[in-house]
């Protein structure tokens, strides 16, 4: 296989699904032609994900899956007594859960090493020394709760483990992965072996949304949940899955050369979560603005709409807040009736979800006014919309604010992410642009319609928010800059690996 | 004549098929041993080992020692088993039973081979959530209990607690789900961690889909026939019900507050009071006092002293804080033996004359108390003497009457939850009793 210059570690994301990271990874890679990239992607199983969402450019040379929950056990498996071995392998993922030094380098030799120190699935999971580590483990550690849950929870956190890191490694001279999380701990794991260089860029926290995700889920077992107690802690099974998350977190901060994010909020939970600051670097994500430009001046040109316009950007998933976004449109309706409100983005994503926002339209008398329009071209449609509204409970950097920015539409949009950041600047210089939109509490429908509503009453101070948000992302988040940025940082570590060899 | 009868060798073969008949009854129970049966058996064994020491001694007993013997041989062994099996066992009903499938246990699991052990639980579907009868006798239920029904505790934990904390009090007011506890979900949203906005936010999504899907249904039903006045009546009602959830941010309530209004409108001819009351209550919900009033003296006089209208009434008057007015209602309402709402048995209490409510409330304290409680128990005895309580804290904020008869039912409440205590802590004496220990090893 040929080496790549740099190899992306993705997670659940590009080729295959659309969306912020997805955009993020395909205009780095158009744009750094001079550079050959491999793409190493994490699946929960094969053909999870059949279709690829973009058209990959042609400098991406290969495209490697590793499937996390695609089991080969050896046929047979052994009979002899090995509980030392599964011993040490639990002794060894302690160890890492423990955050010691050195214990995931171990973890990693005795998975790949060709010796009869070899760890394979079949040690752990078929075998009578296994089966009594799991039995012991399981009384010592949470013999109040299920055995099956448990023997559930112990195959589903270590078999991951092994199809990951007993993957090939695509030969590249560094290794860049896009989350911590499963992504993370191959590209240490691929540090590892060939010392190339490691880069972080986190767009979300990946331990913070797992985190989220874990305490809300219903798949993992909650014994607790029946009972009339307010506890201090999660329930058992839930705090082994977010010790898990959190030690790949670790593990992948530990072996990084540079962390990268998207904006500052975030380097404050990287901190907490173990990163070294003295690696850590905002570059954030930007848009073409000269093609943009030729947006903004169809904006610019543009006859007032017939009708006030609101538009939702984004695809419909319960992140979004979709509901939300109908729920104000209803009490903008109530003083607009003619409001045409336009939601634009894929739907594909959680179909029952949509249905439930559509089914939402029709109890709130909205159907007149609400078009769910599908994947539409964002620059073609951007200069017919009189405002952008983001009601999303959770974001990073949002890139529809900087494409509504980069045509000069305003926006309403909730207080997370760096939301804030991008409408009324970070920097002294970039607040004294001024506001580029309005900011909400999430869930709020009532907040936003008002939001909504004022901009539609003052006309001339929507188009002057609009006019500062399109000089903030001209002055700080130009795509041009993001790409310059990475271009160099790639330079310096290709030069570095170069030397080393 | 006695002393003939009481032969060494008579009472030795008689204890020992006692002995042979303790034994068979252990190994039945041995795979679903219940402890009193346990405590049986052992004590048919000892006194048949008694019986055989007597007898199998050499010395000379007086009549009186042989008789005992003979009792001891003869009654014990039959007592033990006669009482071991008229116990009564302990209900084992399960609400929704759920496809969960027996599995034998690690132990057992080794006796076959480990290959089939995997298969076996590989076939496994994988459980949801065990439907386990857990009683509320477990871990620091006082102070958990205490805390939880205190609002003021709950503001507590969700104004300084830890993130833990915040999100297993916002699921716990969630499932409480009183308009009052999700106002407090609510006030979550702008919490300055973006992780307990975000649960809290799952928390009123959750209730939310409830009232939501309540109202789809209802309009379902109302498409069939458009001119179905009881339809209409059910979606005006649905719509009040998420209006005053207090899930809901102060636009959508007025939103769907008006909604219902606009449902119940055009209703005049009815033979009951429901529309004058269902506008009324909307009228409340949108802060239109007068507009209330109004709706219920239009309430045609032959409906004027119907409970759903004197309840109204009160609500009105509550909320115009006129408590005597409301107080007035509320008694002719228990007069009629009308079940009262849970604030309104709160300011009843504060009056410190529904001695029958307070009756009540203890009852249901006591039943809560008295033991291992099902998850149906516990929804049917608990949470309305919970609400109660709750509405006491509320009623609290109110008057002073009020908070003295608060903390009265706090204190009854406590003195319970001791007893409460106590009780767990004999059962749990009884069951680290070291007597039982041989039984214990035997069974190993």
């Amino acid at each position: 296989m040929r080496t790549a210059d740099i190899c992306l570690v993705l997670e659940g994301t590009y080729p295959f699904v659309s969306g912020g990271v997805s955009s993020w990874v395909h205009h780095l890679t158009t744009n750094l032609k001079h550079l050959n990239f491999t793409i190493l992607h994490i699946s929960p199983k094969r053909g999870y994900f059949k279709k690829h969402a973009y058209q990959m450019p042609p400098n991406i040379i290969g495209l490697e899956e590793v499937f996390l929950h695609d089991y080969a056990m050896e046929a047979g498996g052994k009979e002899e007594a090995d509980a030392q071995k599964v011993l040490r392998f639990r002794s060894l993922v302690n160890d890492m859960l423990e955050g010691k030094g050195g214990a995931f380098q171990a973890f990693v030799r005795v998975l790949r090493t060709g010796t009869g120190e070899r760890f394979t699935a079949a040690d752990l999971l078929q075998t009578p020394g296994s089966w009594q580590v799991l039995v012991d483990a399981y009384r010592r550690e949470a013999g109040d709760e299920s055995f099956l849950n448990f023997f559930w929870t112990w195959r589903f956190s270590f078999l991951p483990l092994f199809n990951l890191l007993s993957a090939a490694v695509p030969p590249a001279r560094v290794y860049h992965t896009i989350s911590t999380g499963y992504a993370g701990l191959f590209a240490a794991a691929a540090r590892l072996l060939t010392s190339s260089s490691m880069l972080l860029t986190e767009h979300g926290i990946y331990t913070k949304e797992r985190r989220i995700e874990v305490n809300r889920a219903e798949w993992i077992a909650d014994w607790s949940s029946g009972e009339v107690v307010a506890e201090r802690k999660p329930p058992y099974f839930k705090r082994y899955w977010i010790r898990q998350f959190e030690m790949m977190s670790r593990v992948t901060y530990a072996h990084c050369d540079e962390i990268l994010t998207l904006f500052t909020g975030n380097t404050y939970e990287q901190i907490r979560d173990g990163a070294n600051p003295r690696i850590i670097r905002v570059i954030p994500n930007g848009v073409d603005v000269e093609r943009y430009g030729v947006a903004a001046a169809r904006f610019d040109q543009r006859a007032p709409n017939e009708r006030f316009t609101v538009g939702f950007i984004g695809r419909v998933c319960p992140i979004k807040d979709v509901q939300t976004f109908v729920s104000a449109m209803r009490l903008v309706a109530d003083r607009i009736p003619d409001v045409r409100v336009r939601i634009l983005g894929p739907m594909d994503e959680d179909p029952e979800y949509a249905e439930r926002c559509k089914r939402h339209v029709e109890r709130l008398g909205l159907s007149g006014n609400v078009n769910f329009e599908g994947r539409v071209n964002v620059l073609e449609e951007l200069p017919t919309l009189d405002v952008v509204v983001l009601t999303s409970i959770s974001e990073a950097q949002p890139l529809v604010i900087l494409e509504a920015g980069g045509v000069g539409v305003p926006v309403v949009a909730t207080d997370v992410g760096s939301c804030s950041e991008l409408l009324f600047g970070q920097s002294p210089e970039d607040r004294a642009i001024g506001a580029g939109g309005v900011i909400t509490p999430m869930a709020s429908p009532g907040e936003t319609a008002r939001a909504v509503l004022s901009l539609h009453d003052d006309p001339d101070a929507r188009l002057a928010m609009g006019r500062t948000l399109r000089e903030r992302v001209r002055r700080f988040y130009d795509q041009k800059d993001m790409v310059r940025a990475y271009d160099e940082l790639y330079r310096k570590h290709l030069e570095r690996e170069a030397v080393t060899t | 004549m006695t002393r003939r009868f009481v032969h060494r060798r008579l009472i030795a073969a008689v204890a020992s098929t006692v002995a042979f008949e303790a034994a068979a009854i252990l190994i039945v129970a041995w795979f679903d041993v219940f402890f009193w049966l346990l405590l049986a058996v052992a004590s048919h064994l000892l006194a048949t080992r008694l019986a055989l020491a007597a007898a199998r001694c050499r010395r000379r007993l007086s009549v009186t020692e042989e008789d005992t013997v003979l009792a001891t041989a003869f009654f014990i062994p039959l007592w033990g088993p006669v009482l071991a099996f008229s116990l009564p066992r302990p209900p084992l009903s399960v609400r929704a039973p759920l496809r969960i499938a027996r599995y034998p246990g690690p132990d057992t699991a080794l006796e076959t081979s480990p290959k089939d052990v995997f298969k076996r639980y590989e076939e496994h579907v994988r459980p949801r959530v065990p439907h386990f009868q857990r009683s509320l006798f477990s871990g620091d239920f006082d102070r958990d209990l205490a805390r939880e029904l205190d609002l003021e505790s709950y503001s507590e934990v969700l104004r300084r607690g830890s993130i833990d904390q915040k999100r297993n009090a916002l699921s716990r007011l969630a499932d409480l789900s009183e308009p009052r506890h999700l106002t407090l979900v609510r006030s979550c949203l702008l919490d300055p961690s973006h992780e307990v906005r975000l649960y809290a936010y799952a928390e009123l999504e959750r209730v939310a889909a409830r009232f939501e899907d309540a109202i789809d249904e209802r309009g379902k039903e109302l498409l069939k026939d458009p001119s179905d006045q009881e339809a209409t009546l059910a979606l005006a009602d649905a719509h009040y019900h998420y209006a005053s959830s207090g899930v809901l941010d102060p636009s959508m309530a007025s939103y769907h507050f008006r909604l219902s209004l606009k449902r119940v409108q055009s209703f005049t001819g009815r033979k009951d009071s429901r529309p004058w009351v269902l506008r009324a209550l909307n009228h409340l919900g949108l802060k239109e006092l007068d507009l209330a009033e109004k709706d219920l003296s239009e309430v045609p006089s032959e409906h004027s002293r119907a409970p759903a209208v004197l309840i109204a009434r009160a609500m009105l008057a509550y909320t115009r804080r006129d408590f005597t007015k409301a107080r007035d209602q509320a008694e002719i309402l228990e007069r009629n033996k009308v079940e009262l709402p849970p604030w309104l048995k709160a300011l009843l209490l504060s009056t410190g004359e529904a001695t029958a409510t307070s009756t009540e409330i203890s009852k249901e304290i006591s039943l809560g108390r008295s033991g291992g409680l099902t998850e149906v128990d516990r929804q049917e005895a608990v949470e309305p003497w919970h609400r109660s309580l709750v509405d006491l804290f509320r009623a609290r904020s109110s008057t002073q009457e009020a908070a003295d008869s608060a903390d009265l039912a706090l204190q009854t409440f406590e003195r319970v939850t001791r007893a409460g205590t106590r009780i767990k802590k004999r059962i749990r004496a009884l069951i680290a009793d070291k007597s039982l220990l041989p039984l214990r090893r035997g069974r190993r």
